[in-house]
């Protein structure tokens, strides 16, 4: 199973809404103090309109002073006003007599004095309700731009997903591409970032694309190279072999060139089977495969039975010559070392039992040119079966039972969803 | 007959010429494929052999090109090539046989003639019952060109048929035909193929004789 790994849009999703509500906060903050310095502003200079106000009424009418300091109508004892005529006695206030004109802080109080000819004005100011304006002004700030913040919840999160698509696209197209497209990642809207990741994934793409073709050509040049000249030599032994004091030589030779071949062609296979061949993708009837593997056998080597389990076809996600080197090698195997014919049953289930009577003690040979003295094998044919059903994620059970050997292999796992086609 | 021979290679197509004019053949070689569809313009062949590497081009372009035209000279593609895709694309594209080198030159032989045979309309091993095409050396059945794919077992109950043409064959000898497939066999399985055979291949292929059994006419 494949980890599943982190989200990117998860943690930028998060990422985003903590530095959108930090950055909130601090703007709440910064907003509160800019408020607090001009409401402080604001409210000094109603004190100091008011202290002339009362100073020009004082002037007007004469010499009378204010006996006790008092609240001014309406602000209860927020805001206080005390006047003084010159030189006369000081009444009682909540912050201690003042010498000199000007605001300063005194205690919970803000206070004003301003003073004329004849009069002197304090009017002092509550702190505590000063700090409650701005509070409830803050509150206000807060919860105003509270519902702002919870609306950019979504709103980060669509925007993400938009942002972030072109990247979500190409991650699902690399991951539908099957085994054998080997073809490069097209740019379309294919942002900056992502575009350095789909040059070297096109990159290897292209060196995997020239290591496989040159497989391909390499496996048919050296089959040409190789098997011609045994042609031409096998077809100029032709007239010997009748000949009646070279013919037992020239058959003898002939016999040794058709094993030439076969090695030859074993090893190509074994060559091929190591460079991952079972690896490559494709799609293929198992069914006709089967059917060539076993009607280019050659002829006369042994009968082969086949029972298709009454199935007509069954489409695989393979290399088709991956496969049929893989059955070529079962069956043949089977037919080369059995004793009697060879019984191919598919079943329903693309479990394919391949079963032929052996000679007692015989024994099934997976390893490289392992083989049983005096056999005439190359002691590759199972070793390649093996190769290729791991590369392809085939499980092959092989065993020996009363005389028959039998081989299963599952070919459950490649089998083709063709729903997807239709 | 007359025969072209498509090899680049000297050596195997100067013993090949030997041993089919020794047949008593007339043979054509070409060594490339502009050599190859030169003789073909200008003579009649009774079978071309193919080879697929040529040194100008491609054996198989060739063939594609040759059944473009409507040519239905028989062909075997005889090539170093063993993978199954290199098989699978000759016989698509119009080859009828296909082997593989190194090959047995009596085996060659025998397939130049019975192709042969085939296109002038004699083959041995071909039938035609009911406008189909049933070969039975290869198991193969052919409704106007295009192949009807049996199951073993039906194939194995229309090849008894086709091995006693024109007599009845009881049900018992039927189900011997599907014995070698060691599987239990059900009752009703002889009807149950001959039903399934009939829906593929036509309806007036196997007769019943009620009470004995069928027959292929």
């Amino acid at each position: 199973m494949t980890a599943r790994g982190w989200s990117l849009r998860g943690r930028l999703s998060r990422n985003v809404l903590l530095v959108a509500g930090a950055g909130w906060l601090a703007g709440l903050m910064l907003g509160v103090l800019v408020l607090d310095h001009e409401m402080q502003e604001v409210l000094d200079e109603g004190l100091r309109s008011e202290a002339r106000l009362v100073l020009a009424v004082m002037e007007g009418r004469g010499s009378e002073s204010l006996a006790h300091w008092q609240a001014v109508e309406g602000h209860e004892q927020d805001l206080l006003l005390r006047v003084l005529s010159a030189g006369g006695p000081a009444p009682p206030a909540p912050w201690p007599e003042l010498t000199k004109d000007g605001l300063r802080n005194s205690g919970d109080w803000r206070v004003l004095r301003a003073s004329s000819g004849s009069h002197v004005v304090e009017i002092g100011q509550s702190r505590d309700w000063r700090r409650e304006e701005l509070w409830e002004a803050g509150q206000g700030l807060f919860l105003l731009m509270l519902p702002v913040l919870l609306l950019l919840l979504p709103v980060i999160h669509l925007s993400l997903r938009n942002a972030l698509r072109p990247a979500q696209a190409f991650a699902q197209a690399v991951a539908a591409r099957p085994a054998d497209d080997l073809a490069p990642f097209a740019a379309d809207g294919l942002p900056a970032e992502l575009s350095p990741l789909r040059a070297a994934l096109n990159g290897y793409l292209g060196r995997l694309s020239q290591a496989v073709e040159a497989e391909r050509q390499f496996a048919a040049h050296a089959a040409h190279e190789l098997r011609t000249p045994v042609a031409a030599a096998k077809a100029r032994l032709q007239p010997l072999k009748a000949d009646p004091q070279l013919g037992a030589d020239a058959r003898a030779v002939d016999r040794q060139l058709d094993q030439l071949s076969g090695r030859l062609a074993q090893l190509l296979q074994l060559a091929r089977a190591e460079a991952g061949l079972g690896l490559v993708g494709g799609r293929v009837d198992l069914l006709r495969i089967l059917r060539l593997v076993i009607e280019e056998l050659p002829a006369g080597h042994c009968p082969v039975l086949l029972d298709d389990g009454d199935i007509e076809e069954m489409w695989l996600d393979t290399d088709a010559d991956a496969l049929a080197i893989l059955l070529r090698n079962l069956i043949g195997n089977a037919c080369q070392h059995g004793t009697g014919p060879v019984r191919v049953r598919l079943s329903g289930d693309a479990r394919l039992l391949v079963e032929n009577p052996v000679t007692e003690g015989a024994a099934f040979r997976f390893a490289r040119f392992d083989k049983a003295p005096l056999s005439e094998g190359s002691g590759l044919g199972l070793t390649i079966v093996d190769h290729l059903a791991r590369q392809m994620g085939l499980p092959l059970v092989a065993q020996m039972q009363g005389g028959v050997a039998q081989v299963v292999l599952d070919l459950s796992a490649r089998r083709a969803d063709l729903r997807a086609l239709r | 007959m007359r025969l072209l021979v498509v090899e680049d290679s000297p050596d195997l197509a100067e013993a090949l010429l030997r041993h089919l004019r020794g047949q008593g053949h007339a043979v054509d070689h070409a060594g490339s494929v502009d050599a190859a569809e030169a003789a073909l313009d200008v003579a009649e062949y009774a079978v071309a052999l193919l080879d697929l590497g040529l040194p100008d081009g491609s054996g198989l372009d060739l063939l594609r090109r040759l059944r473009a035209k409507g040519d239905r000279l028989p062909v075997i593609i005889a090539t170093a090539r063993d993978q199954i895709s290199d098989r699978i694309a000759g016989l698509d594209a119009g080859a009828d046989d296909y082997v593989v080198k190194p090959f047995d030159l009596d085996e060659l032989g025998a397939r130049i003639r019975a192709h042969a045979r085939r296109a002038q309309g004699a083959p041995a091993a071909r039938l035609e019952i009911a406008g189909l095409e049933i070969d039975r050396a290869r198991s193969r059945v052919f409704r106007e060109g295009a192949e009807i794919r049996l199951t073993s077992r039906e194939w194995a109950v229309l090849d008894a048929l086709l091995g006693a043409r024109g007599r009845v064959l009881s049900k018992t000898a039927l189900e011997e035909a599907l014995y070698c497939f060691d599987a239990e066999i059900a009752g009703n399985a002889v009807e149950v193929y001959v039903s399934r055979l009939r829906t593929k291949l036509g309806a007036e292929v196997i007769e019943t004789r009620r009470g004995l059994g069928y027959l292929v006419p």
